[in-house]
């Protein structure tokens, strides 16, 4: 029996994909691409999730709490506070900066200032050429005298050239300070933190080094499992609440939620080329069987059961899905590569700094890949097998005479489409979760991906209709134009309906996607563009060097304000301060209606954590007078002085969306010397940052946090001064003292906007290959029914059509295919891209986005698509006129 | 007996590889320049008498270091021990920052109601940084000054020996000795001055720790001549070196966490001082023994490389009355009956004393409760045996027996590596 089914198993299924070599290998590489590009993002997701948690958990050690206040650390004489805590076993306080490798390309460098005697007992450091092998405390002791001393990654100083005495040069803050390497370390323990860029320094040189003096980023303790909880409570009932008492591992959930929004929309559209990929297999499939009825029949009526014609024809499928995984497998380490790059630059422009250097490669990965080429191809495989196990052996005997569906019977489907839209359209206005308008926090739109997912599909189900309406209204003036081949090619797309609809609504999708995506980015960036010209005036912007990659740990003394406004020219000047804090539960907001449903992250049912949120504070004065802030109620100046009178704030629309609170509403912040309540005055549009972004006056900020920084000064000039000229005075007065940078608006506005265009990069990838896919899904169709056709290829040649005129109406068809999915995604890519901006972005992220249409999309699409299916066109075309006449036309 | 008389006695030298014959008057002096280069002051700071663990710690911890910071001017000047130093207790028994190093330092025998023998060390270090920069840092956390401490048990019956140590900075309270009043504490472990002169000290490892109090049997005792104990040739280096010689001694041992009620006999020892010692000196040897005629005696030999004892070795007599008598090397015999290799760190110690006195006709042997009793921690990087010992001999027409601690540095091969 066994051995039967061998060789059935030979003649049926590996024969044929070893015949049909071409086709097989066009459907292989549509799987493959889609397999590809899917765990491509997987992986790269999974990267730097994993780069993440080494990084943390190297830098966290043994440390099972840790008590933190967010950027802007906290007073260190809290120290002796946490050691009157019972159950704690050891306790290290840790002062921590990023800072940029002078002379380097952006290379980050986080930098540990640790209590060298006792930190042992809290990291893990392994010595190159170890003094003692027990403790490790003598190698450390080098950095007790020298403020310059540091230690360095061997890693690191390999790459870098640096060995044991060379000079390091750091930019941190605004300075540029020079430290000598003392000792290096082995990858292990602390060493494996950010790929090597770590470096340890003495906490005191480390304090005033990087302006900390007096100051912890954190105290990390050792503590019983048993005990944390205990410990936990005395802690909090001593320390001031702004601190927060964690558990390492819930950083490492808050960096997973902080990336979540911006992961899953990747991983979404990476799904969409494997969607494509599913299409491809459908079509082979159903193409496969529509050829082999003959054979389907025979067999059927020897014996075989509807079973075995399931297993044959899901085994040819897993086949192609197993090749395609494998050849997807391998393309994927090499996508993964180019995905990894592009997203670790966006990920530490827009949210942390992130290192990686590998892609992680787990055995579970591996085998996921090749289950989902699998299971993707069963799945497509289904309706074509379900439609061949129904084959009747009479039938398939009937020679020539498979049914020409007729178009009245594709009404049929076109209702199950009209039904799926209406679902769309009800899926996209869902408020989401049901009942709550106040949006989500890092939470799934589910709605906002299902209601697309409708849409595609309830189009694609339209398709047919659609050919056949586009067929009725042009075909009248394509004979006009294309003569006889155009009519033709018409008429024989509404006749091979069965099999090339798939292969337009594959082309379809990936075409709606492509415009989709592009109309959103193209609106966004249009709403950005529009943001920063209006609100961006300074002139021109005084910063540290390192604004952009330490981000808001690049601070400058204020007193540059006062120097700043002393320089000619120099109208106003207006300080920024940025800081990301903990937007914290409060202890009043246990019930439900008050916080937002998804509040804590999720698993951690200690965490007092809301959300994070940068907190700024600016001169409202200057605002008043000289900035252009947009609010989406309200007059400006109006709101600015309410503000500045009565201390209050100004939130973000992605801040108000996001935790429910509006003009009116009361927010709490906790403060290092205090809670303070402070009403909203305004909500204003933002772009900067998803995550929320609240503004305080600065006097009222400095009241509270003492914080005597500022992280960037607008300066605004004096109208008739010349930009560049004072853009010097200020290099020239404080470039020699300052590591900082000017930059005029100008280049503000293109920094901001060509970061806006490095996040979207990948999507132009990703859109790239979802075309490749849906253009061999044409190549695909178009092959197998040329094949189909043999016959009417053979007639006409035999009445008399050329080589060449077959060949046109086969380019034609091809043609056709492509302006139809054209038409068709361009419809659906604008309603995709109001999903999209309206509900996807807007709950993901929580902003308004302008819809702007980029009219030059569609002659750019059109001569792409076009181009595209002639090209796919081509080599069935060639396949058509190669055809022997004579053997065409044999009857059997 | 002859307590007056300056005996011409021979100077019994401790057999050491290359010994010679004294050459006490032509040997070498070292300028007073030399207290500032790199070297004078890596290999000075080795030789600290035995109460002054500082040099030898020092050297150690800071020398490749040292070197360096020496390099960065300017250098932080401490205070030097000089003659005139008057003294004030409770004040003077704190700490004196300005000097650069000092320790706190006791050792004692402790008997527990079962008649189980315990002897036990603590010491309490205090290195202040020479490194200017760091002196005048604003940081908090900037190591002005250095603490650690050892802690050593001797568990006597079963023979065996237990030491640990800690080392830490100030670190906003985690450590450190106040000024002008007694309180020294290195973590979890702590001694202070009580209200009613009663010493509290504790200090605990993994298997044992110590709750005890101390009550002084008799006032300070002041080494020396003119206030200061003169460790080598040169001014400053010397230091003020104070002792409470005997100790009455009550309180808990801890056993796996068991408490044993202890009683016994202490002896507390507290140096301050800047650069002790001269690079010629190798290590010393140094002696507490309290006798059960209410006397004590102090004796420290330091050793010179060229093997000879330093003339600058002395010690303390201290009658029962609380009065006391400095004693010069001249006055002092010490004759090693025995030696004891360390299997761990290959150190060939002196293992059996007999010390006389003879101006007092007093001859005494000390022998080791048992041998083993080296401390070897590594975050100080020393070496150096500690250890109880038994006394018995004669005071002059009365038998005498007694208990003592005996100090040796400087044995240990690894000593040499690290310079």
């Amino acid at each position: 029996m066994i051995s039967q089914g061998l060789r059935l198993c030979k003649y049926l299924v590996f024969r044929p994909i070893f015949q049909e070599k071409v086709k097989m290998l066009l459907t292989v590489i549509g799987v493959a691409l889609g397999v590809a590009v899917f765990l491509a993002i997987r992986l790269a997701n999974v990267s730097i999730l994993e780069s993440f948690k080494t990084s943390l958990e190297a830098i966290s050690g043994r440390a099972t709490l840790q008590i933190s206040a967010g950027e802007a650390g906290f007073d260190e004489m809290i120290l002796p506070i946490v050691r009157e805590v019972e159950g704690i076993r050891q306790m290290s306080p840790v002062v921590q900066t990023t800072t940029l490798l002078a002379g380097s390309q952006g290379e980050v460098l986080l930098v540990l200032g640790v209590d060298v005697l006792g930190d042992s007992a809290v990291r893990e450091y392994k010595f190159s050429q170890q003094v003692q092998t027990t403790d490790s405390t003598r190698d450390f002791l080098e950095l007790l005298w020298d403020p310059q001393a540091i230690i360095l990654t061997r890693k690191f100083a390999e790459e870098h050239r640096f060995s044991v005495g060379s000079s390091i040069k750091l930019a941190a803050n605004e300075k540029v300070l020079t430290f000598k390497v003392k000792r290096l370390l082995e990858q292990e323990g602390t060493a494996k933190a950010q790929s090597g860029n770590i470096a340890i320094m003495d906490i005191a040189a480390a304090q005033v080094a990087f302006n900390k003096v007096g100051k912890l980023d954190r105290i990390d303790l050792i503590v019983d499992d048993a005990r944390i909880p205990e410990v936990i409570a005395q802690l909090k009932a001593k320390l001031p609440p702004h601190l927060m008492v964690e558990r390492p591992q819930s950083r490492n959930l808050q960096v997973q939620k902080l990336l979540r929004s911006f992961q899953i929309n990747l991983t979404v559209l990476s799904a969409i080329a494997l969607l494509v990929g599913m299409f491809l297999i459908y079509n082979t499939l159903a193409i496969s069987v529509v050829r082999r009825r003959k054979e389907i029949g025979t067999l059927r009526a020897l014996g075989v059961t509807q079973g075995q014609i399931w297993l044959f024809f899901l085994l040819e499928a897993s086949l192609i899905g197993f090749l395609g995984s494998i050849v997807g497998l391998l393309l994927a380490l090499l996508l993964a590569r180019g995905a990894l790059k592009a997203m670790t630059l966006t990920v530490s422009s827009l949210y942390v700094p992130v290192q990686i250097d590998s892609i992680v490669w787990t055995p579970e990965l591996i085998v996921e890949g090749l289950l989902l080429g699998i299971l993707v191809s069963i799945l497509s495989a289904l309706i074509p097998v379900f439609e061949a196990s129904h084959i009747s052996p009479r039938e398939a005997f009937q020679e020539g005479a498979y049914p020409l569906k007729q178009p009245q019977s594709y009404w049929k489907i076109s209702l199950p489409g009209g039904v799926l839209l209406g679902l769309a359209y009800l899926a996209a206005i869902q408020k989401f979760p049901p009942n709550d308008s106040t949006g989500v926090i890092g939470q799934v739109p589910i709605y906002g991906y299902t209601s697309a997912l409708l849409l595609i599909l309830g189009i694609a189900f339209l398709t047919p209709a659609f050919v056949i309406f586009f067929n009725w209204l042009t075909n009248p003036l394509i004979s006009r134009l294309l003569k006889t081949e155009g009519k033709l090619a018409g008429n024989y797309l509404v006749q091979t309906l069965g099999r090339t609809t798939l292969a337009i609504a594959a082309l379809m999708t990936a075409l709606a996607m492509v415009v989709g995506v592009t109309i959103m980015v193209s609106s966004f960036r249009k709403t950005v563009e529009i943001w920063v010209n209006e609100t961006i005036t300074g002139d021109l912007i005084v910063a540290p060097i390192t604004r952009f990659t330490q981000g808001a740990e690049a601070r400058v003394p204020e007193e540059m304000v006062e120097e700043l406004k002393g320089v000619e020219g120099v109208a106003a000047v207006d300080s920024f301060r940025t800081l990301k804090i903990n937007y914290l539960k409060q202890a009043k907001d246990s019930q439900p209606q008050t916080a937002p449903l998804n509040s804590g992250s999720g698993t951690d049912p200690e965490s007092q954590i809301l959300g994070p949120v940068t907190l700024g504070a600016g001169d409202f004065q200057v605002f008043k007078e000289y900035g252009n802030m947009l609010f989406l109620k309200g007059e400006r100046r109006k709101i600015l002085e309410q503000a500045l009178e009565k201390g209050e704030a100004l939130v973000s629309e992605s801040f108000s969306v996001k935790y429910g609170l509006n003009v009116g509403d009361t927010l709490t912040l906790n403060s290092p010397s205090g809670e303070l309540q402070v009403p909203i005055a305004g909500v204003f549009y933002s772009y900067s940052t998803e995550h929320g972004l609240i503004i305080l006056d600065r006097q009222l900020f400095k009241k509270y946090w003492k914080d005597p920084f500022v992280n960037s000064l607008i300066v605004y000039l004096k109208s008739g001064t010349d930009l560049q000229k004072v853009r010097e005075a200020i290099l020239n007065r404080f470039g020699n003292t300052h590591n900082i940078m000017v930059i005029t608006n100008r280049t503000l506005r293109e920094t901001v906007l060509d970061i806006f265009d490095q996040t979207f990069a990948i999507t132009s990838g990703l859109e790239l290959i979802a075309i490749i896919v849906a253009v061999l899904g044409i190549a695909n169709a178009l092959l197998a029914s040329i094949l189909e056709r043999r016959r009417e290829i053979g007639i006409l040649r035999s009445v008399g059509a050329t080589r060449t005129q077959v060949m046109k109406i086969i380019l034609y068809e091809a043609g056709l295919m492509g302006i139809i999915s054209q038409l068709l995604g361009l419809i659906t890519g604008i309603f995709l891209s109001f999903i999209l901006i309206y509900v996807i972005n807007k709950q993901s992220f929580g902003w308004t986005i302008q819809f702007f249409f980029p009219f030059t999309l569609i002659p750019k699409s059109l001569l792409i698509v076009l181009a595209t299916s002639i090209l796919a066109g081509y080599f069935p075309a060639k396949q058509a006129v190669q055809l022997k006449v004579v053997e065409t036309m044999r009857y059997e | 007996m002859n307590k007056q008389q300056k005996s011409k006695v021979e100077v019994i030298q401790i057999p050491t590889p290359d010994s010679s014959p004294g050459a006490l008057r032509e040997r070498k002096r070292r300028d007073s320049d030399l207290l500032f280069s790199p070297l004078a002051y890596s290999i000075g700071e080795r030789l600290k008498n035995r109460p002054g663990f500082l040099a030898f710690i020092f050297c150690f911890l800071m020398s490749p270091v040292f070197i360096e910071a020496s390099e960065t001017p300017p250098s932080y000047v401490f205070k030097q021990a000089l003659p005139g130093y008057v003294y004030s207790f409770p004040k003077d028994h704190g700490s004196h920052n300005d000097f650069k190093t000092e320790w706190w330092y006791y050792t004692g025998h402790l008997t527990t109601e079962k008649g189980g023998e315990y002897g036990y060390q603590v010491t309490f270090f205090r290195v202040g940084s020479e490194n200017a920069q760091i002196q005048v840092s604003p940081s908090r956390w900037a190591a002005k000054h250095l603490y650690f401490a050892h802690f050593a048990i001797s568990d006597i019956s079963r023979r065996q020996f237990f030491f640990t140590e800690k080392l830490n900075r100030a670190a906003l309270g985690k450590a450190g000795a106040e000024e002008g009043k007694y309180l020294v504490w290195n973590e979890d472990w702590m001694v202070r001055e009580e209200e009613n002169g009663t010493h509290h000290l504790r200090a605990s490892q993994d298997k044992f720790a110590i709750d005890l109090v101390l009550t002084p049997l008799k006032g300070p005792v002041i080494h020396g001549e003119n206030g200061i104990s003169q460790k080598a040739e040169g001014v400053g280096h010397a230091s003020h070196y104070i002792s409470f010689t005997r100790l009455k001694t009550e309180g808990t041992l801890f056993v796996e966490h068991q408490p044993i009620k202890v009683t016994g006999i202490s002896w507390m020892d507290h140096e301050f001082g800047s650069n002790q010692l001269q690079d010629y000196q190798v290590g010393w040897d140094w002696f507490s023994i309290q006798l059960d005629n209410q006397t004590e005696l102090m004796l420290y030999h330091l050793r010179q490389r060229n093997g000879n004892p330093d003339p600058y070795s002395s010690g303390t007599l201290v009658f029962s009355d609380g009065t006391w008598r400095h004693l010069k090397l001249e006055e002092i015999q010490i004759e090693v009956l025995k030696f004891w290799q360390s299997p761990l760190s290959g150190g060939n110690y002196p293992i059996q004393w007999r010390v006389r006195i003879p101006g007092y006709g007093i001859a005494l042997e000390l022998a080791p409760a048992f041998e083993n009793q080296e401390l070897r921690p590594e975050k100080t990087g020393v070496i150096y045996w500690e250890g109880s010992v038994n006394v018995a001999g004669s005071y002059g027409n009365q038998k005498v027996t007694g208990k003592g601690y005996v100090e040796m540095t400087g044995y240990a091969g690894k000593f040499d590596q690290k310079i």
